[in-house]
C-alpha cells in the first residue's frame, strides 16, 4: 500500500490512468495516509470510457486526515463503475466529495468503516443537472465501529429530461459505536416531469447512545422565490441561476479552497464572492 | 378646457379602468376576484387602501406586480401610459414599479447582498447605467440601512431566511429606498410591525415621497396612516372600490368598521 501526503491528482482518460508514480495492485489501487498526515487527492474522469471500473481502498491512519474529491465529466456514453473502501483509524478525518456532470450510467460505491474512535467523515456531492437518460447512482455504506465517531451525508441534485439518480445513505452503529452522531441530508431539484430522483436512507442502530438525524427533499424550483426576485428587476434567466446556485451552496462551500474556483467551473456555477 | 382635460390625463402614471380578474383554475369554478376595479393615480399622490378581509386588496397588489396565477378578464392597466399588463414582472420593476410583499419570501443560500446588487445592478443595466462596484454598493446600502434601522449584519445573511417580521418589512422597505421606484405598493406593510418599527419603516417611507414618486397603502388599520399621511383614501369592498374620501375617511372606518359600506354598495 503507497503512503501519501501533500496533494495526489489523479487524472483518468478515457478510463486510463495518466499519472507516472500511482501503481495498481491486483486490479485495485490502494494508498495509505500516514500517521498525523494530511492528503488532498483529486480524482478526475474524463473523455469517453465505455466501461470503465476503477477500485480503490485507502487507509486512513491515526490523526490522518484525507481530502477527496471526485469529479467525473465524462462523455455521454460512457460508462463508470467505482467501488471505495476506507479504513478510518483513531482521530482520522474524512472528507469525500462526489461531483458528477456527465456519463450515460455512473456508479459509485464507498464502503466506509470507521474502526478507531473518534474519527470524522463528511460525505457530501452534487450531480446535475443531468439530462436525457443520465442514470447516477451512489451507495454509501458507513459503519460506525468504535465510540465517538461522527458522520454527516449531504448530496444535492438537479435533474432535466429523463434523467434518474438513485442515493442510498446506509448507516450502520455497531454495539460498539456509543456516542455517535450521524446525519444524512439529500435534496433534489426536478426540472422535468420525466426526470426520477430516488433516495433511501437506511439507519441500522445497535446502540441507544447515539445522535441521529436525516432529512429528504425533492422538489421543484421555488416558483415564489422567482417571482421575488424577477419583481425585484432580476431576469428570469438570471434568478433562476441565482436560485441554482443557491440550492447547491452548502454542498459547494466544502470544496477545498484552491480547487473552488476550477471545480465551480467545471460544474457550471459562479465562482465570485457576493460583493 | 379640452387641453387641460388633456394635460391632467397625461401625468396620470397609473391607470386602473374596470379591472376584472380571476384566481387560475384548471377545474370550471374559477374565482373571481376583482370586479370592476378603477383608479388614477398621479405622480406625488399616496393612495390608501383599505377593506375587510378578502376584498381583493392583495390580488390586485399580485396583478400589479405580475404574478402568475390570475387571469385578468376584463379592463386595463396602464402604467405611465405603457400597458403594464403586458410586461414581464423585471420589466414593470425597471419602469420604476415596486411591492413591498405581505409576506416578503425566505430565499436559503441567497446572500442578501448579492441579491440587493444584484437587483439594483439589473434595473441600472435596463436604463444604460453602469453597475455598482462593490465599494459604491457598500457604501449606498449602508446609508440606507440607517434609516431603516437595519443592523448591517443583514447584509450577510440569506435573503430574509430567519428574519423576524419586523425585518423582513424593513428588508423591504431597504429594498424600496435602493431602487427608488416610481409607484411602489405597499401591501400590508403595518402587520406585525411594533409601533417602534411602524415609526422607522413610515419615516423610511416619508423620506422617499416625492413630486415624482406615488405610493400606494393597502392596510387594514388606520394607525399606519397616521404615520404616512395619504393625499387620498379608498375603501375596497369585493373587488371594487366603494367609497373615496380623504384621510379623514380612514378615521371613520376605524371607528365605524366596513358593514355601513357593505350596506350602502351590496
Amino acid at each position: 500500500m503507497m503512503q501519501h501526503t501533500g496533494t495526489l491528482r489523479l487524472n483518468f482518460v478515457d478510463g486510463l490512468l495518466s499519472h507516472p508514480g500511482f501503481m495498481e495492485t491486483d486490479g485495485c489501487y490502494c494508498l495509505c495516509v500516514p500517521e498525523n498526515q494530511s492528503l488532498l487527492l483529486v480524482e478526475e474522469h474524463g473523455g469517453n470510457p465505455i466501461h470503465h471500473e476503477l477500485n480503490m481502498e485507502i487507509v486512513l491512519e491515526k490523526n490522518a486526515s484525507l481530502h477527496l474529491l471526485k469529479y467525473q465529466n465524462l462523455q455521454s456514453s460512457a460508462h463508470l463503475h467505482a467501488t471505495l473502501k476506507i479504513i478510518q483509524q483513531e482521530g482520522s478525518h474524512l472528507q469525500a466529495g462526489f461531483f458528477s456532470k456527465g456519463a450515460l450510467e455512473e456508479s459509485q460505491t464507498l464502503t466506509l468503516h470507521q474502526t478507531g474512535t473518534g474519527a470524522t467523515s463528511l460525505l457530501y456531492g452534487f450531480s446535475g443537472p443531468t439530462q436525457d437518460r443520465q442514470c447516477l447512482r451512489h451507495e454509501m455504506d458507513i459503519h460506525h465501529l468504535a465510540p465517538y465517531g461522527q458522520s454527516r451525508m449531504l448530496f444535492r441534485g438537479i435533474l432535466d429530461g429523463q434523467s434518474k439518480t438513485f442515493l442510498r445513505g446506509r448507516v450502520n452503529v455497531s454495539p460498539d459505536g456509543k456516542h455517535a452522531t450521524v446525519s444524512q441530508g439529500s435534496h433534489y431539484l426536478l426540472l422535468s416531469d420525466r426526470a426520477e430522483a430516488s433516495t433511501l436512507p437506511e439507519l441500522e442502530i445497535s446502540q441507544d447512545e447515539i445522535k441521529c438525524s436525516h432529512g429528504a427533499t425533492i422538489g421543484q424550483l421555488d416558483e415564489e422565490a422567482l417571482f421575488y426576485l424577477c419583481s425585484r428587476g432580476i431576469g428570469p434567466d438570471h434568478a433562476e441561476k441565482m436560485l441554482r446556485q443557491a440550492f447547491v451552496a452548502d454542498v459547494f462551500e466544502n470544496i477545498p479552497s484552491p480547487l473552488k474556483p476550477w471545480l465551480f467551473q467545471q460544474m457550471g456555477y459562479d465562482h465570485e464572492s457576493p460583493v | 378646457m379640452n387641453q387641460k382635460k388633456e394635460i391632467r390625463e397625461m401625468k396620470k402614471i397609473l391607470e386602473i379602468e374596470n379591472l376584472c380578474a380571476e384566481i387560475k383554475d384548471d377545474s370550471a369554478c374559477a374565482k373571481t376576484i376583482l370586479h370592476g376595479f378603477s383608479l388614477d393615480i398621479r405622480p406625488g399622490e399616496v393612495h390608501a387602501i383599505m377593506g375587510p378581509n378578502g376584498s381583493g386588496k392583495s390580488t390586485l397588489s399580485h396583478i400589479l406586480a405580475g404574478k402568475e396565477g390570475y387571469s385578468v378578464t376584463d379592463g386595463h392597466v396602464l402604467f405611465e401610459q405603457e400597458n403594464l399588463l403586458a410586461l414581464s414582472p423585471e420589466a414593470r420593476a425597471a419602469r420604476g414599479l415596486f411591492l413591498a410583499f405581505q409576506y416578503p419570501v425566505e430565499i436559503a443560500g441567497v446572500n442578501n447582498t448579492h441579491f440587493l446588487r444584484t437587483a439594483l445592478n439589473s434595473i441600472r443595466k435596463t436604463h444604460d447605467l453602469p453597475p455598482l462596484d462593490a465599494m459604491d454598493f457598500l457604501a449606498l446600502i449602508a446609508d440606507k440601512m440607517q434609516q431603516v434601522g437595519m443592523d448591517k449584519k443583514f447584509l450577510q445573511r440569506a435573503v430574509n431566511e430567519g428574519f423576524s417580521g419586523g425585518e423582513k418589512k424593513r428588508n423591504e422597505i431597504l429594498q424600496m429606498l435602493l431602487l427608488e421606484p416610481k409607484l411602489a405598493i405597499l401591501d400590508e406593510t403595518d402587520s406585525g410591525l411594533d409601533v417602534d418599527a411602524l415609526q422607522t419603516v413610515a419615516k423610511g417611507v416619508n423620506s422617499l415621497r416625492a413630486p415624482d414618486r406615488s405610493f400606494i397603502v393597502i392596510t387594514h388599520y388606520q394607525r399606519l396612516l397616521d404615520y404616512i399621511v395619504p393625499d387620498i383614501v379608498h375603501v375596497m369592498i369585493n373587488g371594487r372600490i366603494v367609497k373615496t374620501g380623504d384621510a379623514t375617511l380612514a378615521s371613520e372606518v376605524e371607528k365605524k368598521g366596513y358593514g355601513w359600506l357593505e350596506t350602502d354598495h351590496p
